[in-house]
């Protein structure tokens, strides 16, 4: 009798249950763009997407960052197009050894924060310069001591009394850098009382000697001398580093040619989507808040700068024929070159907005900021007589360099 | 008289509150307390009185049954796609072809595994479940490839002990199980960019939850044609709620009826023949204290007991399983296969895996 009862009150307990389906609901709207979007069906996305605009008005961030997925999809651009840089960065050590994937991605970092900054190969070398700099400067004039020593080279007189000489005024000083030594052609026309030779040396000497024999003068001009060796020392140190930045830059691209190769060709890109789903990236990049949306858009951007940037460069010379470093200026192709200097550009420009507000800008602020400088400088766009001229150069310098 | 009260007080519970589901739910064959009986039938066994595992399926079993003894007992999925996928991106280099695969066939993979030792005697039995293992883990959005993991595990010392009320025509008979449990669990998103900069330990920060729970079951048996009948309440108390992190949200997936306070009802019937018995139990669960049912949780198991081997087979919205076990004095030793979708009508295709199990009397 028990048994029935408890029986029935189940019966009317499951009724009772039953009568509510609400864990069968139909999934959200946000849940099939997801499915949508993995599953390829890009056109079914963008509708659910242009639906929740109609429905709410405006879209909001998490519903733009899912309308820029579906642009980035179309316009051909998703894991599998940007796999090649995906993968050299990622899937090249094995997932279980995540050290070696820091170690990895710090050396990257590495070179990239050398090669575009370039760090220089002596760093010490030119704080010890500065440092010089700011001693000489500051040093009383008591402790300098110098030395000075001529070396006549030619002497001259003539019949009416005048004589000329010329020769090397050799100065050593406690202030000059590495204890070198200054040498100063020097040349002067005087007056001879005697046509003695003695004399003629002598009076030569004292002339071309002449301002450092004045103590109070000599300092002055010593202490500029000395300044002067360590101005043109630092300016060394950057030319060199110039040098080396351009050499560095040369060898990533170098060694970045076999994932250029394999990153999709811009023609088969749908520029239009891409430029759409950029607009939407720099609208959520520039918010200020910390949401996933905002964060992503960021790290979204810079990926898809610098597929604009290899994709571009790849319509721009001939990749498969490189060998050799200096073979990235000699299969250059000018006119597209050209023709790729706004996506480059653009590219370059958005690489720079995606780093803003990151640990890498916020180590490199000044530097930072003359990079963005020269960009502002660069034009928009080409005009004719640019692109020609532009394309005159490159091909002068291919010409006379291959 | 009492019993009546408590039937009246779950009806009285019956207040139709909404459900508000994540996105992605996503439901486990293998529980905590789970062998490989228990899974291989979907947990569909809270009838099945008798077996070594029946007090795991319900607590109100355990004055049912007649183990004594020392038991360690281990199941876990030992391969099938999620298996494979994992091997692949570890072990393998990665090619388009996989990556593609994941995305549009594959993009979700799920472990589980669940290991205990248990001391049993007629008045209570005591276990200690180390290890319940479960990691999902969810790939989405090929224009800028996003992971949703969630990890878990649960360890826990169970107490489980029951009384039965001998009746004319019926046996009633209550269970419970009181247990500890430290929960450490991660519930992320994080995107292959973020995957290549940072190390995990940045990515994946676990929390841990401490609590008592219990388990409540009712077990009830009449010796007419009527079927028997059970009612559980699972984790009871439990500081682990549904959808825990976090509201509705598109991009994380939690599992249901695996920590949170859940409810079971179980209907079952045994049909002796000559050469063995054949059990049979519909399980309904319930969400919260009797609140709802989750029609596509309901469940059929089945287990044909031939003494030395042993056929089993559950059957639900979104999984098929098929298992065989062998059974010996000491040492008992289970394989199924099964075909899973913990997604539901989201996944995009079944998982076929292949789960094996051990149970060892010591």
């Amino acid at each position: 009798m028990y048994t029935m009862k408890f029986f029935l009150m189940l019966v009317f307990v499951l009724c009772l249950s039953c009568s509510n389906h609400k864990s069968d609901k139909i999934s959200s709207p946000e849940n099939e763009v997801i499915l949508a979007l993995n599953s390829g069906n890009i056109e079914l996305a963008l509708n659910i997407i242009e639906n929740e605009e109609r429905r709410s008005g405006e879209l909001s961030e998490k519903w733009l960052y899912w309308k820029a997925q579906a642009l980035s999809t179309r316009a051909n651009i998703d894991v599998y197009s940007l796999f090649p840089i995906v993968k050299m960065k990622l899937f090249e050590v094995a997932i279980n050894e995540w050290d070696d994937v820091n170690k990895y991605s710090d050396k990257q970092r590495s070179v990239l924060n050398s090669t575009v900054f370039g760090d220089g190969t002596n760093p010490d070398r030119q704080k010890f310069l500065e440092k010089e700099a700011k001693r000489i400067k500051e040093i009383s004039s008591e402790e300098i001591e110098y030395e000075i020593v001529s070396e006549i080279q030619y002497t001259d007189s003539y019949s009416n009394g005048e004589a000329f000489c010329a020769g090397i005024v050799i100065i050593e000083s406690n202030i000059f850098l590495d204890g070198r030594q200054y040498e100063e052609y020097r040349s002067a026309n005087f007056k001879l009382q005697n046509d003695y030779q003695e004399e003629l040396e002598k009076i030569c000497r004292k002339n071309l000697e002449g301002p450092y024999s004045n103590r109070d003068i000599g300092i002055k001009w010593i202490r500029d001398i000395a300044l002067k060796m360590i101005e043109k020392k630092l300016k060394d140190i950057q030319e060199r580093k110039d040098s080396e930045r351009y050499i560095k830059a040369a060898f990533a691209l170098y060694e970045s040619v076999p994932v250029i190769q394999k990153v999709p060709d811009l023609s088969k890109t749908n520029l239009d989507d891409l430029d759409q789903a950029f607009k939407i990236l720099r609208k959520l990049a520039k918010k200020n808040n910390q949401t996933r949306e905002v964060l992503n858009a960021k790290k979204q951007l810079g990926l898809l700068s610098a597929f604009l940037i290899l994709s571009s460069l790849k319509d721009s010379i001939h990749i498969d024929l490189i060998k050799d470093p200096s073979d990235l200026l000699c299969y250059a192709i000018p006119d597209k070159l050209v023709s790729n200097y706004q996506n480059l550009l653009k590219g370059i420009k958005f690489l720079t907005e995606s780093t803003k507000g990151t640990e890498f800008e916020s180590k490199n602020n000044d530097k930072f900021q003359k990079l963005l400088d020269a960009i502002k400088e660069l034009p928009n766009e080409l005009n004719e007589d640019q692109k020609a001229r532009t394309i005159y150069i490159i091909e002068s310098t291919i010409k006379e360099s291959c | 008289m009492k019993i009546k009260r408590h039937v009246l007080f779950i009806l009285l519970n019956l207040l139709l509150k909404s459900h508000v589901s994540s996105a992605f739910e996503t439901n486990h064959r293998l529980k905590p307390n789970s062998n490989y009986d228990s899974s291989t039938l979907n947990n569909s066994c809270s009838t099945m009185k008798g077996y070594e595992f029946s007090y795991r399926c319900n607590s109100a079993l355990f004055p049912l049954s007649e183990q004594e003894g020392i038991f360690v007992t281990i199941v876990g999925k030992s391969d099938g796609d999620s298996i494979e996928n994992g091997r692949k991106l570890i072990f393998d280099p990665i090619d388009e072809a996989l990556i593609r695969k994941l995305f549009t066939e594959k993009n979700y993979s799920s472990f589980t595994f669940n290991g205990d030792i248990s001391f049993t005697n007629s008045l209570f039995a005591i276990s200690y479940t180390p290890y319940y293992l479960l990691a999902d883990l969810y790939l989405f959005n090929p224009a800028f490839p996003e992971i949703s993991l969630n990890l878990a595990s649960y360890e826990s010392l169970r107490f489980t002990s029951g009384h039965k009320l001998n009746f004319d025509s019926s046996i009633v008979s209550f269970g419970y199980s009181v247990f500890y449990y430290e929960y450490t669990y991660e519930n992320t998103v994080f995107s292959l960019f973020d995957l290549s900069f940072q190390k995990p330990e940045e990515l994946i920060r676990f929390k841990t939850k401490y609590g008592v729970a219990a388990d409540l079951g009712v077990y009830i048996e009449s010796f007419s044609f009527l079927p028997r009948i059970s009612f559980q309440l699972k984790n009871l108390n439990s500081k682990v709620k549904e959808n825990e992190t976090h509201t509705i949200s598109a991009i994380h997936h939690s599992p249901l009826m695996l920590f949170e306070t859940y409810s079971q009802v179980g209907i079952g019937k045994t049909f002796n023949t000559l050469y063995g018995g054949i059990d049979i139990n519909l399980e309904l669960p319930l969400l919260g204290y009797f609140e709802e049912i989750y029609a596509k949780g309901a469940s059929i198991g089945l287990k044909y007991d031939l003494r030395l081997f042993s056929f089993l087979l559950g059957v639900s919205q979104y999984y098929q399983s098929l298992g065989l076990k062998f059974n010996s004095n000491h040492f008992n030793v289970g394989i199924s296969y099964s075909r899973e979708a913990d997604l539901g009508k989201i996944q995009q295709s079944h998982e076929n895996a292949i789960y094996t199990g051990i149970d060892i009397s010591l």
